[in-house]
């Protein structure tokens, strides 16, 4: 017969170390309280609420009543300016960053150019504007130098700062220093070797760069420019500040709702700020995905 | 040939970058008709606005990295120390700012923070002035995280803590004496970096209504012609100046003990 | 006569800036014969192969390979094939896409092109791995995927820099076999850079050793091994036991060492009746069992090292530490530490080393 331990005792049992993680994860709930509370619940909130009617049930007439001709043409809008500023930032970023980096220029380049770069990523907004105001606005320093010694009227050119145009080279003041920032540790990753392989293997430049290196850096390349898409869609500082509101892109329309419901349901509101953190979500995850691949080669 | 296609690119960089600088400065100068002047920054840094504006972004920048090095370090340190399975998703957390664009996020505070909700901050200028600063840390977030946690990889955390641990400290002592000291110049990357974040942004104190630096310089565009150009020069004066100051910091990083090779 | 040799390597030397890495070397490789470059790290072998590869031009001297004059040229015109520690391999291309690549930029048309591949992927015993993609492979299999896209393009001279140095123990030497056996078959003159011995004594025609720059010695592994030329090659291949000796007699060969004599040794021309010389003896050379005419000395162990096949005996005659080499017999009891034991030495086999 077994012995049955008495109910009223209590042996204090060794706790296996397993038994001691929960406490652990103890550690993160200040972070997670945070990250839920001002980060989280308010864009799930908005999330949820593009989905919701005023008295609360369910339904798409939000996220369908975006298909306004405004509405579409606004996101229309952001989206050609952030294609153009992502790929012209694409493009000269990975020029310069490639001329830094490979280009056999001295050493000491490289540490001005990418603290510079880290200074003009971060400088957006306000101030960006009023400086390209400043420089290719009506009275400013590069449009009147054009027509007073070259005579070339930028006026008469059709450009305007306060356009589809101005907004793209002004954004490209940021986007060009985060391409830079991003691409250079990718370019970093050539290693020598493959070039030098290639070469003892009867390659020309031209054709290590076709065959090896650029199929190496594309998906950085490309991941980069998704994140340059991601960063113009969800700017919104710079064009306020440059066009006042006039011009019709998706940030401006809600802000515009936010402060006023401009548009005469707040639920199109939340519908409008979902639709751009599909935007951002989609182009970011792609970032991430190529991302991910290009370091698998890297190994 | 490749080294002068890459000082050609170089050469057009600068262009661009330098001619937009020059045209604000050039311009913040011309106040006063037919001479240089610097009348647009006396008129600016007289602006009873301004100083108010100015210095209610700054102590606010202040309020957002205490909290952001209270919030990150320890979260780091302890992520490092005994999560490391969880640390992939906290970082993808701590970059989910830069997916979700600052107007949504204020917008959801908006709506969940308002006067009808259980927690209502935006009734009152404290609670909104609260409220702006969780949202400025978020918006910090990715920076400070990664500058933190890019310093405590630097030191070995665990050995540390585990030899620390075997002398007898406690946490407190731990965290103060062993791991802040030695990620200090990281933690002060991070918060010249939400320096430069706070002074300059504009949606989040826009939409909240305060009487941030971002919004004044806004309403100054809208309404002045030079001093806006004066205004952008002493913004991007600001931001420069913490930029070289990261640099200046890392400079005295500490560098990880590497054993000589023989 | 001999033939005239297919890869010359005349007067080459290499300064980066105030630094001399390579002082005038001098070597010449028949077609097809397997070479190393061993020295230490720094030595300048592989500043030497990477002139030969075209990746660093001679400060002086020049490089010719069948006559040809390649000094100058860009290593895309050298017809080199060349394997690297780091084996390079392109991560964006297949197995296949790697080895077929030289033949691809010289525009060979698809079918020459996997013909080739496929016997290039048989000749290596990787034919299943024809789709994968470098980081797919272990570091063995990456190894031989570099080895056979070098040797894909049919080069006129194969360069290998320290292709082993990065793998296993175990791996290592099965490679270095398989390469062995495949440039002998292919018949492709090679020169082999190593800073393991062991790797260019089994594998080499020749083997050239340097020290700072400077070639030490040039011969075959056996010339090396047994009559090394300067005290480097001596200490540097294999081991080595050394004595200070002081010459007594120079005709009959005899040195003292400590309070015993011994004679029969081949002194160097220049040495003098008085002079200090430094003996050394490889742990081989050292017998527990007597042979006619062998040197008797006295010793005492201070060691016993079990190597595995081999038993490392550490001595000491007098107080200079020797070692002793012998064969693992399980059916015999191994010596014990303290032991005092007679070992017995061909004066012939005892190197008599000048610097």
């Amino acid at each position: 017969m077994t012995s049955q331990p008495s109910p009223d005792i209590k042996t204090p049992r060794p706790v296996p170390l397993k038994e001691k993680l929960p406490l652990h994860w103890l550690g993160l709930v200040p972070f997670a309280v945070f990250v839920a509370l001002f980060l989280l619940a308010p864009t799930m909130y908005i999330v949820v609420g593009a989905f919701r009617t005023i008295d609360g049930s369910f339904t798409f007439d939000n996220v369908i009543g975006l298909n306004t001709a405004s509405i579409r043409s606004a996101y229309w809008i952001s989206i050609k300016i952030s294609l153009a500023s992502a790929s012209l930032g694409c493009l000269v970023g990975f020029c310069m960053a490639a001329a830094m980096t490979l280009g056999g220029l001295p050493k000491v380049i490289r540490g001005p150019l990418l603290t510079f770069s880290g200074v003009a990523s971060n400088f957006a907004g306000v101030p960006l504007a009023f400086a390209f105001l400043a420089t290719l606005g009506p009275i400013g320093l590069v449009t009147v130098f054009l027509k007073t010694n070259l005579g070339i009227d930028l006026r008469l050119l059709g450009f305007n700062i306060l356009s589809f145009w101005g907004l793209t080279i002004t954004y490209l003041f940021f986007q060009i220093p985060l391409m830079i920032l991003i691409i250079t540790p990718a370019l970093d990753g050539l290693k020598r070797e493959w070039r030098e392989a290639a070469e003892i293997l009867g390659a020309s430049g031209p054709q290590y760069w076709r065959m090896v290196a650029f199929p190496i850096l594309f998906p950085a390349i490309l991941g980069t420019m998704a994140l340059l898409f991601a960063n113009s869609f969800g700017a919104v500082a710079t064009a306020i500040a440059l066009t006042g509101s006039s011009l019709n892109i998706v940030p401006i329309l809600l802000f515009a709702q936010i402060r006023g419901d401009v548009l005469g349901d707040p639920h199109l509101g939340y519908a409008l700020a979902f639709g751009m953190i599909v935007v951002t979500g989609i182009a970011n995850a792609i970032y991430i995905v190529l991302r991910a691949r290009s370091e698998r080669w890297q190994k | 040939m490749k080294r002068l296609a890459a000082w050609a690119a170089l050469a057009f960089g600068a262009l661009y970058f330098l001619l937009p600088l020059m045209g604000m400065t050039e311009f913040s100068l011309k106040m006063r008709r037919g001479v240089y002047s610097l009348d647009a920054y006396a008129r600016v840094l007289a602006d009873p606005k301004f100083q108010e504006t100015f210095s209610y972004s700054v102590i606010m920048a202040v309020f957002t990295i205490l909290f952001g090095v209270l919030l990150v370090v320890p979260t780091a340190y302890w992520v490092r120390l005994k999560l490391p399975r969880a640390r992939p998703y906290v970082e993808f957390v701590t970059l989910l700012p830069l997916v979700i664009p600052a107007i949504v996020v204020v917008f959801g505070y908006i709506r969940l923070y308002n006067t009808s909700s259980w927690l209502p901050l935006t009734g009152t200028a404290t609670g909104t002035n609260i409220l702006l600063m969780f949202g400025y840390a978020t918006l910090s977030l990715p920076y400070m995280y990664r500058a933190v946690d890019t310093g405590l990889r630097t030191i070995d955390v665990t050995t540390l803590t585990e030899a620390a641990q075997s002398l007898g400290a406690g946490w407190a002592t731990i965290l103060g004496r062993l791991i802040l000291p030695n990620v200090l110049v990281a933690v002060l990357s991070g918060a010249f970096v939400t320096l430069a974040i706070v002074i300059g942004e504009f949606t989040m104190a826009a939409l909240l209504n305060r009487p941030a630096f971002g919004p004044y310089m806004q309403l100054l565009g809208a309404n002045r012609a030079y001093e806006p150009a004066a205004l952008a020069v002493i913004a991007f004066a600001i931001t420069w100046g913490c930029m070289g100051l990261i640099q200046l910091v890392a400079r005295l990083a500490p560098k990880p003990a590497t054993p000589v090779k023989d | 006569m001999t033939e005239a040799p297919y890869l010359a390597i005349n007067g080459i030397s290499k300064s980066f800036g105030a630094m001399q890495v390579v002082r005038n070397a001098d070597i010449e490789v028949g077609r097809g014969e397997f070479v190393s470059f061993l020295g230490p790290s720094g030595c300048g072998k592989t500043t030497i192969l990477r002139m030969v590869a075209g990746f660093e031009t001679p400060s002086a001297g020049s490089i010719s390979i069948d006559g040809r004059d390649i000094t100058y040229l860009k290593p895309s015109q050298r017809n080199i094939g060349m394997v690297f520690q780091s084996y390079a391999l392109f991560p964006n291309l297949t197995v296949a896409g790697n080895i077929g690549f030289g033949l691809r930029v010289a525009g060979a048309g698809r079918a020459e092109i996997d013909e080739r591949v496929t016997e290039m992927l048989a000749l290596i015993g990787l034919p299943q791995l024809a789709d994968r993609f470098p980081w797919q492979l272990s570091g063995g299999q990456q190894q031989r995927v570099a080895l056979a896209r070098a040797i894909a393009p049919r080069p006129s001279v194969l360069l290998l820099d320290e292709p082993l140095s990065a793998l296993d123990a175990k791996i290592r030497v099965s490679l270095r076999e398989e390469i062995r056996a495949i440039q002998q078959d292919l018949g492709i003159t090679t020169i082999f850079v190593t800073h393991d011995q062991e790797e260019a004594l089994s594998m080499s025609d020749r083997v050239m050793v340097m020290y700072q720059g400077r070639i030490e010695q040039i011969g075959t592994p056996a010339e090396i091994y047994n009559h090394p030329s300067t005290t480097f090659v001596a200490g540097f291949v294999g081991t080595l036991s050394q004595l200070d000796a002081t010459v007594t007699d120079t005709a009959r060969g005899e040195a003292r060492v400590g309070s015993a004599t011994i004679s029969g040794l081949s002194l160097p021309q220049s040495a003098r009746q008085g002079d200090a010389i430094r003996l050394a003896l490889r742990p081989e050379s050292i017998r527990r069992e007597y042979r006619d005419g062998d040197q008797t000395m006295e010793a005492r162990i201070d060691a016993v090292n079990f190597l595995g096949a081999v038993i490392r005996i550490k001595l000491s005659i007098g107080n200079v530490p020797l070692s002793l080499d012998t064969f693992n017999d399980p059916t015999q009891t191994p010596p014990v530490t303290g032991q005092t034991i007679k070992v017995y030495f061909a004066p012939q086999t005892v190197l008599a080393l000048t610097d």
